[in-house]
């Protein structure tokens, strides 16, 4: 039932994750990132780098969170602080090899952040004093005036829709990592390079656009989220690879071919759900939870984001066309009137009856705006289910409870037909 | 003269563009909830309690009148008090008001943010420009001297809490300095507060003699300040919702320990704590 396709983004991810261990074990200085950064800059200069939200993903996967999260309050960081974005600093404040993937990270030999959330600055001069790292802190000023349907403008009339001035200071704070990741690692990026990363990253996400289009309209769901994450994440984290082309061109087409076929997950398929916001990483059983009923989880933000969030035409500017990418890259998920709009975009274009919610109440970036999506959503004629969880924190997860409320949504839904 | 309404903490009210206009930082003005909002629905619970209260004046109506409303950026939760104020009024659930304005900083130094910094000042004083501007007060020489008799204990750690925040509202408030206090050197600091309810307990616990919470704090070296006001024993409190603050608990003890300074730590405090939810006596652990 599995993707072909997504045994090989495992196998590659495992194979990466193994190469890049032993390149940091022997001594190359590696850029720690959050998730919102233009990882491009590293890409393009050949630099390894570790992003804070998969490390974190990694750490939760591993079922390690609840031993970090508990350490953290020990040392007094109090049990309201943000966890997704701080599980790695925890991770690392602990420090013991026998309790870590890879038995640890070494010191990054440079931290990066952007300031989209009040906290993120604070976290990552936790990890500055840590590790004696230098940090960048990247601006991230607010679109004083936004639209709703931010997705149309941003692929092409990005220099309007963004603003210049936000755009002309993000293009020297990027300049400005490229100068500090080219003297930590030693070297300059090679002429040419990002402008050839960011055309590739281009036709990787139309890829990514193309299989989004060719499951919202397949007439039952041909995969699961399950799938759809792993194969879209990975080559994600490599964005503008040769790998990362070709895996987006294979899943594609291996995606077009189930359509084809008429493979669909649930037969018998009846209600369509949307899983929104970031993965539910320490129990991702959760999504195929509801299909003996025919209720399938058929939308998850990561596959059409790669297009709306990434896509951006260079006009001969590749630097720009990434300053734009990065821009307002989380708060299109989150902040009204954005993400309202966008989600409900995505519902039509899916069919979606039930729309399902996480609400991580101490990952405030992440909850806010969750009830405006849902009232959005509402007004559209989506019913929506809100669930109280956190993405990496497996100690607050009430799985009757979530199941229980979903069920709820669901039969909702089956009664008002 | 129609005020100029700030919102957002640590708003730099003497900043050229805003010379000489009515200004009131309405930052940590307390809205409660309307008996009947059409607004709290959409407010999550955990949503920052200024933010809420901000969006609850809107919705009140305390900020009509005003000539217009500024949201400093880089405040703590400013950007989502923005956002929720236009989606409210987009979608008809505030009442329409003063305009509101985003004043924007760079997170980082140089050229290029130097450059935007000026240009989002210029596009402020554009947006302000049809406002009378009067003489400016000086508001800088009565924070000198609340925060030198405060120092002394010569006034009350509520009596400057209030000072300083009238002084924002645009208030000449009067303050009389007394006899100085005897009894512990306090400091308080974590989450701002919105009331001077801990201020008032604190001042029967011993001489509150430096605000690190409140508005206008010092950004001195914190070591440099305990040492100069010969802080005896610091307290620590956060909201009930907090993302923020509490990453510098720990540093923050860290540094009491070294300097041989006390940390109580009162735990979660909502911003206007009342006799309920402190304790009896101020721990000494």
């Amino acid at each position: 039932m599995r993707l072909t396709c997504t045994e090989a983004a495992n196998a590659f991810q495992r194979d990466w994750a193994q190469g890049l261990r032993a390149r940091l074990k022997a001594g190359e200085p590696f850029a720690f990132a959050n998730a919102d950064t233009p990882l491009e800059v590293f890409h393009a200069l050949g630099m390894p780098v570790v992003v804070n939200q998969w490390w974190s993903s990694v750490i939760a996967a591993k079922q390690l969170s609840a031993l970090h999260l508990d350490a953290s309050e020990r040392a007094g960081f109090h049990a309201r602080l943000a966890k997704y974005s701080a599980l790695p600093l925890f991770a690392a404040l602990d420090g013991r090899p026998e309790v870590q993937p890879w038995g640890g990270l070494p010191p990054p030999g440079l931290l990066v952040a952007r300031a989209s959330a009040d906290d993120h600055p604070l976290i990552f001069a936790e990890w500055a004093r840590l590790t004696g790292a230098p940090l960048a802190i990247l601006s991230a000023p607010g679109h004083p005036a936004p639209a709703p349907d931010w997705w149309t403008p941003l692929r092409h009339d990005w220099e309007r829709e963004a603003g210049p001035d936000r755009l002309d200071l993000m293009v020297s704070e990027i300049a400005d990592l490229t100068t500090l990741a080219e003297r930590v690692a030693g070297r300059r990026t090679p002429e040419g390079a990002l402008e050839r990363l960011m055309a590739r990253i281009d036709a990787q996400e139309r890829l990514f656009d193309e299989a989004a289009r060719i499951i919202a309209e397949a007439p039952r769901l041909p995969l699961r989220i399950a799938d759809m994450i792993p194969n879209v994440m990975i080559p994600q984290w490599h964005r503008g690879s040769d790998w990362a082309l070709a895996h987006a061109r294979a899943f594609r087409d291996e995606v077009a071919a189930r359509v084809r076929d008429g493979v669909a997950v649930v037969p018998d398929e009846r209600i369509r759900m949307m899983w929104i916001g970031a993965g539910l990483w320490f129990d991702t059983g959760f999504y195929s939870a509801f299909e003996d009923q025919g209720a399938v989880f058929a939308w998850s933000m990561y596959l059409p984001f790669a297009a709306d969030g990434y896509l951006r035409a260079d006009h001969g500017d590749p630097m720009r066309a990434l300053a734009a990418r990065v821009i307002d890259l989380n708060e299109h998920l989150h902040q009204p009137p954005w993400a309202g709009a966008w989600h409900v975009k995505e519902a039509r274009r899916h069919r979606i009856d039930l729309a399902v919610i996480i609400v991580p109440k101490t990952d405030r970036p992440s909850g806010y705006g969750t009830r405006f999506i849902a009232h959005a959503l509402e007004q559209a004629g989506v019913a929506c289910v809100m669930v109280d969880a956190d993405m990496v924190d497996a100690r607050a997860w009430d799985g009757a409870s979530a199941r229980a409320a979903v069920q709820a949504g669901i039969d909702r839904v089956q009664k008002g037909r | 003269m129609p005020p100029v309404l700030l919102f957002g903490h640590g708003v730099p009210l003497e900043a050229e563009c805003l010379r000489g206009l009515p200004l009131r930082d309405i930052t940590r003005d307390w809205h409660a909830q309307p008996a009947s909002s059409r607004i709290e629905p959409l407010m999550e619970p955990f949503l920052d309690p200024f933010v809420r209260s901000f969006l609850f004046g809107l919705e009140s109506g305390a900020c009509d009148g005003a000539a217009r409303i500024i949201v400093w950026r880089p405040g703590a939760g400013a950007l989502h008090a923005y956002r929720y104020a236009g989606e409210l009024r987009r979608l008809g659930l505030l009442p329409p008001g003063p305009p509101v304005t985003l004043w924007n900083r760079a997170a980082s130094r140089g050229p290029a943010a130097d450059a935007f910094d000026a240009a989002q000042d210029a596009a402020l004083a554009l947006a302000l420009a049809g406002l009378a501007r009067g003489p400016v007060r000086d508001r800088a020489g009565p924070l000198a001297v609340w925060a030198r008799w405060q120092a002394e204990g010569r006034i009350s750690g509520a009596e400057a809490f209030r000072a300083r925040l009238a002084a924002r509202r645009g208030e000449v408030p009067e303050v009389m300095p007394g006899p100085p206090r005897s009894g512990r050197r306090l400091a308080l600091a974590g989450s701002p507060l919105a009331g001077d309810g801990l201020h008032r307990w604190l001042d029967t616990q011993g001489a509150l003699v430096l605000d690190l919470q409140g508005p206008d704090a010092s950004t001195d070296d914190l070591a440099d300040l305990m040492r100069a006001h010969r802080i005896e024993h610091l307290v620590w409190q956060v909201d009930p919702n907090d993302d923020l603050h509490g990453w510098r608990a720990p540093g923050l003890r860290r540094l009491c320990a070294g300097l041989g300074v006390r940390f109580s730590d009162l735990g979660f405090l909502p911003p206007l704590p009342g006799p309920g939810d402190l304790p009896e006596a101020l721990p000494c652990a």
